[in-house]
């Protein structure tokens, strides 16, 4: 809990400057620039910290000197620490694993990734360079500049870090992920074969005990397959593949390993042949497998026969007078009950995309291949299942309506919300996990329409505690008055509120505890 | 970072008289505010008129800044306003006046912080300032009307406008001018050695403001001596003044004892401690400045010692209504830490008083009683987290670290349950307290609610 008043780039050394504010000549002679900041968070998306990166000094026409300051959890800063690079070298990537923290750098004329390493005692550790090659390069400093590289440094607890991505072999561009060990234990690295007309990616799930698992998706168009590998952590090697099956498509989307050592994948199945990335789900599924790659359970909900029972389905998983449903998130607490976080969405018209295209071929122009569609995001879904994966309980959590136009017109209403969900334009933010106390936050922006009264932003969290969902929510004063609120990541069971005074040109910043009644 | 971004534009124009430090209903606005606000309009217009550097400009915008922070900071509740506290403070100045009839008192003004931080500023524009947490450290009158006698002296002395002065003078000097506008025209290092000359120029300033602190000792110590109070009391005030340089915050509370209940009983992860990014005891920071050489004031030791050389008599301290004074402080001082929902603070210094005796006032019940209700009512809001400081892991003061710790560890249901089995359990001993019964009133709705 804490409260910070402070103008926006000056959390660094720079207090210095305000007090030479008198003379302008005086505070001129330093020239250090903000390149950007953001949280370090864990594996429970639990907010670690927060980073602020700056270019500090020209050393020469090559270096620069830079420095990173690190904040804690409360916003205390807790450490500056400076290393020169080459011109031009930006941060990509930031990660803690109770051992160490590591963040991951671009060079962008060596074009190389550069690992940098501070222990607990914020000690800079030898660096790690990784010569990319230029098609590499090209696409992760594009994705970068555009603010749309996903992250590739995943902690692993009291281990290492996983860093994951593309390399060049036999002049094929292929995914690797390489483990950089913080405990001393050995360097791994694995590299996944180039598979000809279709795009490869690796997306990790999670890091748990001993094992890494992660999925690949192989994508052509709509057409998607699925294989999951779970790996050991400690070694590198695989400890066993599912590969995708098409008589019994799944869109995986979460793991974990269970209290008795087992790993459990969760996510949606499809019908036989269907394309995952265009047709309706069937239902959702949760497969347990033993250490040894042996599938010991298969429970399976289905929209038609287990939620129909608790709300009325109209096809597959179109339900009456709901539309469909998008799963975020699925999590299992301590007593195994499954929690899957969803929004509600249902595909309809336009009506200012439909103007517009009318407005547009009226003048004559061009046809209007967007916008006559858009994705209407309604309330939050909470689906409870037992340790059996039998649909128990269904809860309803009223949020505003929210419209996003569709990117295209074309497709499925499950192939839009896939392109929405790309671009964070559903209102679920992120869920955080508190093992220790066997919660979860589910965390979403609402824009509540009043009666009576001025509509209003939210920030809403659904929680589970002792076996409940309760619901806490913070409103955020008016976008269009002089103080512009956005609500940040926080530690776990917070969330960090951004106060912005445009006239004033300062920034507060407060940790707010979500509520429990 | 509060601390560097408020506390260096200060040294500007502010002699913090001994180091650093932060309120029954407490009135934050004079009754009289308009007329007090143009006094100081007219003492801020006269000093205008005096400033004879030849960059008179520069100077004169620091006297507005100056001037304009005071008028915030009067409108801003900074300050209380209290007639018993106001009435003892000038019987006391009026004595030191009376002793010393050179001291050019006309148009002083001297004002009470709500802070609980022990601490006294002369800001130069015959404005003064005492933090109430300087009443409640010092031991009786004599150590007070010394430190009264330190601030005047800086005034005397002028020591805050000279300050400004000889500042704006070297700022503007040839030579430093010279030098800033050679590092600016440098393509490379350019911050590396303007960050190296401005800590220069920084711990040139600070050394003088060391030496101003001991003139302002022996001046004041001249003051003090003509009147009839304890010489030796100079120094044990600068004694207590240094003791709390490490640590402000002394009394280590006994939460798991003071708010366990039958009917609540307390639980150990209520104080669970957070872990951080680094396990360290300081910030390591590649950039830090000599310490030493940051310090505002000189070293305890060596004040006392330069005291000494004046040969302080040793006499005994009458008994006055110094202790009586204190309390009613600790009262005023609880009350404007609730109402500025500093929670933090008014829980520690009231349980600090309950577990210190048993058979305390009422009041301090009361306020516990308050403190929860306030609490959980702020919680509810989302607004808890803007009034109470961020809980650090690199902070010496780990008495009020852990009262911070022990907040954010509540939920709101802990925070409802507390401060009602707290009530029920002091029931019999703050009944009359109005302030008791509304918060338990409060406290026993939210409960049967639930």
């Amino acid at each position: 809990m804490m409260n910070k008043k402070t103008l926006i780039t000056i959390m660094f050394v720079f207090a210095i400057t305000i007090s030479w504010s008198q003379s302008k000549t005086i505070t001129n002679i330093l020239n250090f620039k903000m390149q950007n900041s953001g949280a370090i968070m864990d594996n429970n998306n639990d907010v670690d910290g927060y980073y602020m990166f700056y270019q500090v000094d020209k050393v020469n026409r090559k270096e620069r000197e830079y420095a990173i300051n690190f904040l804690d959890q409360n916003l205390n800063d807790v450490a500056t620490k400076k290393f020169i690079e080459r011109k031009g070298t930006r941060l990509l990537s930031t990660s803690f694993n109770n051992q160490a923290t590591m963040l991951a750098f671009l060079n962008v004329k060596e074009k190389q990734l550069v690992l940098k390493t501070f222990d607990k005692q914020a000690n800079e550790k030898d660096d790690v360079v990784i010569q990319l090659d230029k098609k590499v390069y090209r696409t992760i400093n594009i994705l970068s500049l555009q603010g749309m590289l996903p992250n590739i440094l995943f902690p692993v607890d009291n281990k290492g870090f996983i860093l994951n991505y593309k390399t060049i072999k036999d002049k094929k561009v292929i995914n690797k992920v390489a483990f950089y060990p913080t405990n001393g234990g050995d360097y791994w690295e694995k590299e996944f074969d180039f598979v000809k007309g279709k795009i490869q990616t690796i997306i990790p799930l999670t890091t748990k005990d001993d094992y890494f698992i992660l999925v690949e998706s192989l994508a052509r168009g709509t057409k998607v397959n699925i294989n999951t590998n779970v790996i050991n952590v400690n070694t590198g090697k695989e400890i066993f593949v599912s590969l995708y099956d098409v008589n019994e498509p799944k869109l995986i989307s979460n793991s974990f390993i269970t209290p008795e050592g087992n790993i459990a994948i969760l996510g949606q199945y499809y019908e036989a042949n269907a394309k995952i990335a265009k047709h309706e789900s069937l239902g959702l599924f949760v497969t347990t497998y033993s250490p040894d790659g042996k599938v010991i359970s298969e429970s399976k909900m289905s929209w038609a026969v287990d939620v129909n029972a608790k709300l009325k389905i109209r096809r597959n998983s179109k339900m009456e007078d709901v539309g469909y449903i998008f799963f975020h998130d699925i999590i299992r607490t301590r007593a195994g009950d499954y929690y899957a976080i969803g929004e509600q969405y249902k595909k309809t018209a336009n009506a200012g995309g439909i103007a517009l295209g009318v407005l547009s071929a009226a003048l004559g122009g061009g046809v209007q291949t967007t916008g006559y569609t858009q994705l209407t995001i309604k309330d939050a879904y909470v689906f409870k299942f037992n340790k059996d994966f039998q649909l128990k309980d269904i809860e309803v959590f009223e949020k505003g309506k929210s419209r996003v136009p569709n990117l295209y017109d074309f497709g499925s209403p499950q192939l839009n919300a896939f392109q929405i969900k790309a671009v964070g334009g559903f209102d679920y933010v992120f869920s955080q996990i508190d093992e220790e106390k066997d919660r979860f936050y589910a965390n979403f922006v609402d824009y509540e329409r009043l009666k009576d009264e001025n509509n209003k932003f939210a920030f809403k969290t659904i929680i589970h505690d002792e076996g409940e969902l309760s619901e806490d929510k913070i409103y955020l004063p008016n976008r269009r008055r002089k103080v512009i609120t956005r609500p940040l990541p926080g530690k776990l069971g917070h969330v960090l509120i951004f106060e912005y005074n445009r006239k004033e040109k300062s920034a507060y910043l407060h940790l707010e505890k979500l509520n429990i009644e | 970072m509060i601390k560097k971004i408020v506390v260096i534009p200060i040294l500007f124009f502010c002699f913090f008289g001994y180091s650093q430090k932060d309120s029954l209903s407490v009135a934050f606005e004079p009754k009289n505010l308009d007329s007090l606000v143009k006094v100081l309009d007219l003492v801020y217009e006269g000093q205008l008129a005096s400033i004879e550097n030849k960059n008179r400009k520069q100077v004169k915008r620091i006297y507005k800044q100056r001037h304009e922070d005071l008028v915030e900071m009067l409108n801003d509740s900074i300050f209380i306003f209290d007639h018993k506290l106001e009435s003892y403070q000038n019987s006391i100045l009026q004595k030191i006046y009376d002793a010393n009839p050179e001291i050019d008192k006309e148009d002083f003004k001297f004002l009470f912080n709500r802070s609980v931080i022990p601490n006294a500023a002369c800001f130069g524009d015959k404005t003064f300032m005492v933090n109430l947490g300087l009443i409640s450290l010092l031991e009786n009158e004599d150590q007070y009307a010394f430190i009264l006698c330190h601030e005047i002296a800086h005034y005397q002395l002028n020591h805050v406008n000279q300050s400004i002065d000889d500042r704006i003078t070297k700022l503007n000097s040839k030579q430093v001018l010279s030098e800033a506008r050679e590092i600016k025209r440098k393509k490379y290092g350019r911050t590396t050695e303007g960050m190296s000359f401005l800590k220069d120029l920084t711990f040139d300033f600070l050394k003088h403001n060391r030496e101003v602190e001991i003139q302002a000792d022996s001046l004041g110590f001249q003051y003090f001596r003509k009147t009839k109070y304890s010489e030796i009391e100079s120094q044990r005030s600068l004694k207590l003044l240094g003791e709390i340089e490490e640590v402000i915050f002394k009394d280590s509370i006994r939460l798991s004892e003071v708010l366990n209940f039958e009917t609540y009983p307390f639980k150990k992860y209520w104080l669970n401690k957070e872990k951080s990014l680094f396990d360290i005891k300081e910030k390591v920071d590649d950039y830090e400045w000599d310490k030493d050489s940051l310090k505002t004031h000189p070293d305890t030791d060596l004040r006392i010692l330069s005291l000494n050389k004046l040969k302080p008599q040793e006499s005994n301290v009458k008994k006055g209504v110094f202790s009586e004074i204190q309390k009613y402080t600790n009262y005023k001082t609880i009350n404007a830490l609730i109402d500025m929902n500093q929670l933090d603070f008014a829980l520690y210094y009231s349980l600090s008083k309950i577990q210190e005796n048993n058979k305390v006032t009422p009041f301090y019940y009361s306020k516990v009683a308050q403190i929860f209700a306030k609490m959980y009512d702020l919680r509810k809001n989302h607004k808890l987290g803007k009034s109470i400081p961020a809980i650090s892991t690199l902070t010496k003061e780990k008495n009020i670290n852990e009262i911070r710790q022990f907040i954010n560890n509540l939920e709101l249901k802990n925070i409802r349950k507390i401060g009602y089995a707290f009530c029920l359990k002091h029931e019999e001993i703050a009944k009359e307290e109005t302030d008791f019964q509304n918060a338990f009133e409060e406290l026993k709705q939210l409960n049967n609610k639930q």
